[in-house]
């Protein structure tokens, strides 16, 4: 027979730390709210007949948001035979709350209190007994990080699920109002264990006054940002330059020795061209990416991801975003696949959509791969031009945040951001560790079969023309004629050759394709780009456009129906080509008529000088009761809207 | 007194919390009710929001929200 255990515990307090510990799988786990947004079986590995369920975390029973109305309805629909309700030992009060509502659900209950190791750090004693006979539930001391009394912890939650149902602890506290539930809370709590600041929260503390300072917190922010942009650029471009150097070399011996054999010369081309050439330009760019995922996994680890939400709140509130949609974003860096995911935290369905539409601004890993190949061509490598980049990526979702606001779907905004901020944690070396090996297998399936069969059907595309194989002559080839009937689309872009198309079509399945489809047909880089600026604006392109198949599929399963997804689409591929042709024009205005940049810079600035003057009249005088300020609206008067 | 009138490092009790249900029951599962002590801890670069701390744990309230939160200063 098996066994279903489900964990269940507020937000943050290990969780997914105690499921990896049971089921020796390596699920994401980070240090903030809603890492976990869905729930994941896994099977508990002494023991393959019980099945561990690892719940997102919640607060409360009766919560809002997508991740926790999931758990909800995965404890009362499928009704697991046991629940493990795991507690932060160092943060009692806030967790009992929820174990409260969990007792009344009459489901055979076993309490971990986890971070035993952190209580016994800062020797503080806690009375499991206590809290035992009061909630008439078995009580234990669990450490998930150091995979103590873990198996315990199953043995007594089977035994539980095993034994026939005793009435758990029904009062009528767990039905009454939050006052008389922390009452009762704050009562048992003072008799389980006795409060004190632990150790890693006065560091925290100590910490923060650097890091959340009002006036450095800012600067910090953004060092840090671009230290992990300069970081992945520069070492990763240095490994990377060796993988390609191999891969070449490779490349050469391949052709050399198939030439040898005799072997016919299409398929020389498509051995040492499309495949193994194809693997190394996608290769070259794994470091990068690699680092770059290695540091935000460490600054979502750490704690420090949520302090961003807190410093960047009331800025991009602004643009009718705030607190909740910024983690997405934030995890969008690395890879915007994990960004749409983490939308599930925010609850509001209008904010929600909004984070999905704007998240695939922010460069993932392959976008910045894209980068780096075009800072080293156009720009002698220069790590600025993939930072500045990452803050275009912050600007567009300003400014196109600022114009979606403006659309009924989206205005509603989340005005009550509550969030908890996490005690700052050193990032476990394990857990990196197994964030790049998931990255890793993730993208040798990726370049294995997407950007492996996009190369080799370009590469047929290119070798074979109306007048059959043609070798090196590409203008015969099918290739080319489909490039140069669809180069007038990025004319605009100051892009005129026909390979930056067909580049940016085999970029639609996955960015890293972009790259190696210009090293598989491009002859000579600087004929396709006018200048720089026209190639920063087709960077600019690719930073706007959607990054991959696996992430349009994740978005239309986000935002659940086809019209929202269809016009999500229109929306990014319509801002990536505006924001391009924006840079390109400014570009052609530095080079050619630089005095006209100044007018330009002064007309705009009029323009919306006039705009914000007009929008601020409209909003102090009102047309009805001319008493509030509620413009062609009036607030006092509802019926009477103009 | 108002949550938000608190200067860093002051402490407060709260007395009444003056929100729209759904956020009460936010507010309540994270775990402020009336008679909960808290205090600000500090303001961000922008004044909002603000971290307080409550029980064991700490918050990031937005002033629209603290504005409306009542407490006794202790």
């Amino acid at each position: 027979m098996s066994y279903n255990i489900a964990l269940v515990g507020n937000p943050n307090c290990g969780k997914t730390t105690l499921f990896n510990s049971l089921t020796g799988t390596h699920q994401k786990v980070g240090n903030w709210t809603g890492v976990t947004t869905e729930r994941k079986i896994g099977e508990y590995k002494k023991d393959k007949s019980v099945k561990i369920i690892d719940l997102p975390g919640l607060y409360s029973l009766s919560a809002s948001a997508v991740d926790e109305r999931e758990a909800f309805n995965f404890l009362t629909k499928n009704k697991p035979d046991a629940i493990i309700n795991v507690i932060d030992g160092t943060n009692l009060e806030r967790n009992l709350y929820l174990t409260l509502e969990l007792c009344s659900l009459g489901l055979p209950l076993v309490i971990a209190v986890n971070m035993c190791d952190e209580l016994e750090k800062n020797s503080l004693k806690f009375n499991g007994e206590k809290l035992s006979q009061t909630f008439g539930v078995p009580v234990i001391l669990v450490s998930a990080l150091k995979n103590k009394n873990i198996d315990k912890l199953i043995k007594m939650a089977l035994n539980n699920a095993k034994k026939p149902q005793i009435e758990g602890y029904k009062s009528h506290i767990s039905k009454g109002i939050a006052e008389e539930k922390y009452k009762f809370i704050e009562n048992l709590s003072s008799k389980v264990i006795v409060r004190k600041q632990t150790r890693a929260e006065h560091i925290t503390q100590k910490v923060d006054t650097i890091l959340l300072n009002r006036f450095a917190g800012i600067p910090i922010f953004f060092a840090v940002m671009f230290t992990v942009y300069f970081l992945s650029m520069k070492i990763g471009g240095f490994l990377g330059g060796y993988l390609t150097l191999g891969f070449d070399n490779l490349s050469e011996i391949c052709a050399i020795k198939l030439n040898a054999l005799g072997v016919s010369e299409w398929i020389v081309s498509l051995i040492s061209d499309a495949i193994i050439g194809s693997l190394g330009g996608v290769t070259s760019f794994l470091p990068q990416i690699l680092i770059l995922f290695a540091l935000m996994a460490i600054i979502e680890e750490s704690g420090y991801a949520a302090r961003i939400a807190f410093l960047m709140d009331r800025f991009f509130r602004i643009f009718g975003l705030g607190g909740k949609s910024l983690l997405p974003m934030i995890v969008s860096c690395g890879c915007t696949v994990t960004g749409i995911m983490t939308t599930r935290t925010i609850e509001r369905a209008s904010e929600r959509r909004m984070t999905i539409f704007l998240s695939p601004f922010m460069p993932c890993g392959a976008k910045t791969a894209v980068f780096a190949w075009f800072a080293s061509v156009f720009f002698d490598g220069s790590a600025f031009v993939a930072a500045s980049m990452y803050f275009l990526g912050i600007i567009c979702v300003g400014v196109f945040g600022a114009i979606l606001k403006n659309f009924k779907p989206f205005r509603e905004n989340d005005g009550d951001f509550i969030m908890e901020i996490p005690t700052l944690r050193i990032p476990s070396i394990k857990d990196v560790f197994f964030v790049l090996v998931e990255k890793v297998k993730e993208f040798i399936t990726k370049a294995g079969l997407i950007v492996f069969c996009v190369s080799v059907f370009l590469w047929l595309l290119k070798s074979v023309g109306t007048s059959g194989y043609v070798a090196g002559d590409i203008e015969k080839s099918f290739l080319f004629d489909i490039g140069s009937l669809l180069k007038y689309i990025f004319y605009p872009l100051g892009v005129s050759g026909w390979e930056a198309s067909v580049a940016l079509i085999a970029g639609s399945f996955a960015k890293e394709a972009i790259v190696e489809t210009l090293n598989l047909i491009a002859t000579d880089v600087n004929t396709i780009f006018a200048n720089t600026y026209s190639a920063y604006a087709f960077m600019a392109f690719v930073l706007l456009s959607p990054p991959c198949v696996a992430s349009l599929a994740a978005a239309k399963q986000e935002l659940g129906g086809l019209r929202w997804f269809v016009f999500m689409i229109v929306f990014q591929i319509l801002s990536a080509y505006s924001v391009a042709i924006i840079i390109n024009a400014i570009g052609n205005i530095i080079t050619y008529h630089k005095g006209l940049l100044l007018s330009l810079i002064l007309a705009i600035i009029i323009t919306l000088a006039i705009v914000f003057a007009i929008k601020k009249i409209k909003n102090t005088k009102c047309c009805v009761c001319k008493g509030c300020k509620g413009g062609r609206k009036c607030q006092k008067v509802e019926r009477f809207t103009i | 007194m108002l949550l938000y009138n608190l200067k860093v490092g002051q402490c407060g009790k709260i007395s009444a919390i003056n929100v729209k249900e759904k956020t009460l029951k936010r507010l309540n599962d994270l775990g402020l009710c009336v008679g909960t002590q808290v205090s600000v801890v500090r303001f961000s670069p922008f004044f909002d929001p603000i971290e307080i701390k409550a029980r064991d744990f700490y918050l990031a309230i937005r002033k629209s929200v603290a504005k409306k939160i009542v407490v006794e200063q202790i």
